[in-house]
């Protein structure tokens, strides 16, 4: 048997960015946590998302270090980008949790730098079979590609990007 | 068996609360003949209810010829009370000293029983009428921390202050986006701290950050690859607390972090 049940809790951090407390209304263990009730089955209890349980919840979240500068409970369906491909760009709106367009622009490039260090080991290692081969059309053609790379986290479509699906799109190389 | 010397020793019960405390009591007198030979049973009832926190003389020996002995077959006490519970405390006394009957000293929830049976046994019945069991070889939180000891048995309760076992526990799936309470023991809540990253907070807070965290985490694909599979969990630098601790999860190969299926953890140390 399981009960558990939770509601979610939007916490803006100070540098705008935003953090997702699922906060437990139903959950089980051998201790009552604060503002707690014991719920008819045995070892399962029940809390109330009030504000004092919320900020109590917090406290401990962050017990030292910066704290959320504000907190709202949210639907599930406020949660607009599913697939999480550019969470650390999230922030809260008022009105939902979705991505901020310029943060994920820099993320993309972030993302293609990683991708093209992979990408560049291997091209590496056929440059130099290539060159050592004295293969001369083999080496530009690889060159070519080790360029395309290199060029990659500049590409205009990201700046030109209209949405976080947009970005998605775009693909290195 | 109890054996009281008429018009010295009595019987007192003592309430600490006011309930609804219904007391029967069982018993008959012989005289000092040799062999005794059995006399008019004593009036012993029926005793009104005691409802106060106080004193209740329950077999009051005085009226009995001195010299005579009564002997108590049985002493029955309940509490009727809705949802009072008290003290109950059974007492010989002979105007001088007082005597407290072994395992005639109990706290009677609402409904329960006390019961000093012929053979002197003394049983305490819950609101259903099943025994009390025995909790005087139960192991202590101190005994179950130290765990060593060979002649205590465990309660559910102490089994959670064993250094061996874990104090908290928690499966976090990805869905609706979030990290979900999907199945924990002891967690209060799960946080969503950013990318590849969540902060679970333990109910019953650590006595030191010294814990020890086992974590690891379900691939969000079967499509193995050293890029999308070669992953990592990891407790994030200092981040363990007396409440809570922060996983971090990343693609060892490129350094890129990533999100998993689903959270595992679980944890050991003294609370």
């Amino acid at each position: 048997m399981n009960l558990n049940r939770s509601v979610l809790i939007a916490m803006t951090m100070p540098d705008g960015s935003v953090q997702i407390m699922n906060f437990g209304v139903v959950a089980r263990g051998d201790v009552l946590p604060s503002g707690a009730t014991w719920l008819k089955d045995e070892g399962w209890w029940l809390r109330d998302p009030t504000s004092a349980t919320i900020e109590d919840e917090i406290s401990k979240v962050f017990p030292t270090g910066e704290r959320p500068v504000s907190w709202r409970r949210i639907e599930p369906s406020e949660i607009k980008e599913q697939d999480r491909v550019f969470r650390g760009a999230w922030k809260d709106t008022g009105k939902a949790i979705e991505p901020d367009l310029t943060k994920s622009k820099a993320l993309k490039a972030d993302m293609i730098r990683k991708e093209r260090k992979v990408a560049l080991r291997d091209l590496d290692a056929e440059w130099m079979r290539a060159m050592g081969q004295g293969k001369k059309a083999e080496v530009e053609a690889v060159e070519a590609k080790r360029q395309k790379w290199r060029d990659a986290p500049a590409d205009p479509r990201i700046e030109a990007a209209q949405s976080v699906e947009e970005l998605k799109q775009i693909k290195a190389a | 068996m109890l054996i009281l010397r008429a018009n010295t020793d009595d019987i007192n019960v003592v309430t600490g609360s006011a309930a609804d405390i219904e007391v029967h009591l069982s018993a008959m007198q012989a005289d000092a003949s040799t062999p005794p030979v059995v006399q008019p049973l004593p009036n012993l009832g029926p005793l009104a209810s005691i409802t106060t926190a106080t004193t209740t003389m329950i077999l009051d020996t005085s009226g009995i010829t001195s010299g005579h002995v009564v002997n108590v077959k049985h002493i029955s006490i309940y509490n009727n009370h809705a949802s009072q519970a008290s003290t109950v405390r059974v007492e010989v006394a002979d105007g001088t000293a007082t005597t407290v009957l072994a395992g005639m000293n109990v706290n009677l929830l609402a409904g329960e029983s006390l019961v000093l049976t012929e053979g002197g046994v003394a049983l305490h019945y819950d609101s259903n009428g099943g025994l009390y069991p025995s909790v005087g070889n139960r192991a202590s939180q101190a005994e179950m921390e130290a765990g060593t000891a060979t002649d205590k048995y465990v309660t559910p309760q102490g089994m959670n202050w064993h250094p061996g076992v874990n104090k908290a526990w928690g499966k976090h799936a990805i869905s609706g986006a979030v990290p979900q309470m999907t199945a924990t023991w002891n967690v209060t809540s799960v946080t969503d701290s950013g990318v590849s990253r969540v902060t679970p907070v333990i109910a019953t807070d650590f006595s030191s950050a010294n814990y020890s965290i086992s974590a690891c985490a379900e691939a969000a694909t079967t499509t193995y690859s050293a890029t999308t599979t070669c992953l990592i969990c990891v407790v994030r630098n200092a981040t363990p607390s007396v409440t809570q601790f922060t996983l971090d999860l990343l693609e060892i190969d490129i350094g890129q972090a990533t999100d998993p299926a689903a959270w595992y953890w679980s944890a050991l140390g003294d609370q």
